[in-house]
């Protein structure tokens, strides 16, 4: 009884936004209005996996790291270029996609968990500098900068077939893995492997000292958080059946670093939250006054470093917490 | 550049994310000032100010959460973002090409090489001398190096820590700001001009080893070097020369490479503690 009353937000939560779609319909925005609102909610869902994957490497096993857009762009470039030049079918093209995001974060996580301190955040960054300079060095072929789009209908799922045209059916397939992924993630924090680097992130000579070995851990880590930051560059693909060479720069994953932050570091909700927060933030801002959102973006973040490093999950239990002490 | 940044990264051990954004105001700055100082009124100035500025905001923003690298480093990045639109917002977004200000040159290899890029490289190497005599000579400098080696051993002995970080700090803000207005008349000038700098100028401090001068310079002159000596190498076995793009990128992953063989760096020493 407990348990449900703790998980009860996070239910409702959940079944909300899974009917979002029929609520748009029923308060009397249905067609292209409707269609805009959810096609944002979609990208919050897709960016929000990506924030997640982020979440691991960074708030579980203090791992601050540039080069996750590695394995997202990597992936996306898997499923639009095989499909685009070998006629892959849908389930090919998202394999190999998946295979080379994996591949990638082995090659890139065996080089950069040996760098000391923060050497790992600038040989990461390097990294993803080297492969966004190779995508447009290979422009004829990625499209470079300016991008390729292909053409993926729809996935069949043997019963079902879903129509990757239609907004809501592109919604529900969001919502579906980044939940599936949510699961995991959170039953991965939670396995011994979880605990193992958290105790890392926060003395790593003692874990070593106790036995651990930390290297391999982080290696792990690393793979796997790779790979889901590749299962989101799979739904981007899917839903945006677009690839671009600026997908891969480290700048991108510099926003997932920020959304994680802003919505509460080693959480896996809080970065759900933060990257909502701020890509609804950055539409507004992109209508009224696009320059106005990094200014903003940079003051939130300061603030932040400077008064909330916790993030808003963090702000929010601390409060609870001194109420339940009341 | 490098040379402030590994300044900054060695003793603060911050990896500094507004250092782009410092190199490129110098050269805003420098954009802005020389109609009402000329050239050399605006190398003098230019760097002045940024070095104030850096002066300030380590006081204001980094001092507050000294001792918790994540999140300097996320205030940097912050600052680097704020400093971006700032220069964005008043000097708008446009490149600005700024005329040289000398226009002789001389024959050199049968090419006619521009004097200006002489007295830059000879500034250059004037300032790596003039910093590390100030770190071996004088007795800031000492305190600075001491404070590197052991910030809690120095502040022991009683130095004053938190003025040697702020000054730092401000010193390698100086010193990015002399690399922006320098290279100013050379490259367009305009708001994000930093940040295809950045990265290369963090590599160049890894690689060469953090805190260490000759590092810095040795490894800035070899990545300069091989990535316009790439393409012509490449020339025979592609039958093309190579684009300058995959040229940077195969320098950036040798560079990488080495760090395999050498994670502390080529002339760094493995970090003391944690």
């Amino acid at each position: 009884m407990d348990k449900l009353r703790q998980r009860a937000p996070l239910l409702i939560a959940l079944a909300l936004l899974a009917f979002i779609p029929q609520l748009l319909a029923l308060v009397g925005l249905p067609g292209r209005q409707g269609a805009f609102w959810l096609s944002l909610l979609t990208q919050m869902l897709i960016w929000g996996l990506f924030a997640l994957s982020y979440d691991l490497l960074f708030g579980y096993a203090g791992l601050l790291s540039l080069g996750q857009a590695i394995f997202f762009g990597l992936a996306i470039y898997g499923v639009t270029l095989s499909s685009l030049y070998w006629g892959f079918s849908p389930w090919e093209a998202l394999g190999s996609g998946l295979l080379i995001s994996l591949v990638g974060a082995m090659l890139v996580g065996i080089v950069a968990v040996r760098v000391p301190g923060h050497g790992f955040l600038i040989v990461t960054a390097v990294i993803s500098l080297i492969v966004y300079l190779m995508a447009v060095a290979a422009s004829g072929w990625t499209g470079g900068t300016n991008g390729v789009t292909v053409t993926i209908p729809s996935l069949d799922f043997g019963l079902l077939r879903l129509s990757l045209f239609d907004p809501r059916q592109g919604y529900w397939l969001a919502l579906g893995l980044l939940m599936l992924s949510y699961a995991a993630l959170r039953w991965l924090t939670r396995t011994p492997l979880g605990r193992a680097l958290e105790l890392i992130r926060e003395n790593e000579p003692r874990a070593e000292a106790l036995g651990y070995p930390t290297l391999r851990l982080k290696f792990v880590v690393f793979v796997i958080s790779g790979s889901f930051a590749g299962v989101a560059g799979l739904l981007y693909a899917l839903i945006n059946q677009f690839a671009s060479a600026g997908l891969l720069q480290w700048t991108v994953s510099a926003n997932a670093l920020i959304w994680t932050l802003v919505g509460g570091a080693g959480t896996l909700v809080g970065p759900l939250i933060g990257t909502a927060l701020l890509k609804f933030l950055e539409y507004l801002f992109g209508g009224w006054w696009p320059q106005g959102y990094p200014l903003l973006l940079g003051l939130v973040l300061l603030l932040v470093a400077r008064a909330a490093p916790q993030g808003i999950v963090g702000m929010l239990r601390a409060w609870r917490a001194q109420r339940e002490l009341r | 550049m490098a040379l402030g940044l590994n300044l900054i990264y060695g003793i603060l051990r911050i990896v500094n994310f507004a250092h782009g954004a410092l190199y490129m105001l110098g050269a805003v700055l420098a954009w802005v000032l020389w109609p009402l100082l000329g050239f050399w009124g605006a190398l003098i100035v230019a760097p002045l100010l940024v070095g104030v500025l850096g002066l300030g905001v380590e006081w204001l923003v980094l001092r507050p959460i000294e001792g918790r690298p994540l999140l300097s480093i996320i205030a940097t990045f912050a600052l680097m973002l704020i400093i971006q639109q700032t220069v964005l917002l008043s000097f708008g977004g446009g490149q600005q090409q700024l005329s040289n200000p000398w226009s002789w040159s001389f024959p050199l290899f049968g090419l006619r090489y521009p004097g200006y890029r002489l007295f830059v490289a000879l500034l250059a190497m004037l300032s790596v001398a003039g910093l590390w005599l100030f770190l071996q000579r004088t007795q800031v400098g000492r305190w600075v190096r001491a404070v590197s080696s052991d910030g809690e051993l120095a502040a022991g002995l009683g130095l004053p820590v938190p003025l040697v970080y702020g000054l730092a700090f401000g010193l390698g803000s100086y010193l990015a700001a002399l690399a922006g207005v320098l290279v100013a008349p050379i490259v367009s000038v305009d708001y994000l001009m930093g940040f295809d700098v950045l990265i290369p100028a963090f590599i160049i401090v890894i690689v060469g080893g953090a805190g260490s001068l000759g590092g810095s310079l040795l490894v800035a002159l070899a990545l300069g070097e091989a990535e316009n000596l790439l393409p012509f190498l490449a020339q025979p076995f592609l039958g093309q020369p190579m684009q300058p793009t995959l040229a940077r990128a195969l320098t950036l992953a040798l560079l990488i490479a080495l760090l395999l063989f050498r994670p502390q760096g080529l002339f760094g020493r493995r970090p003391v503690g944690p």
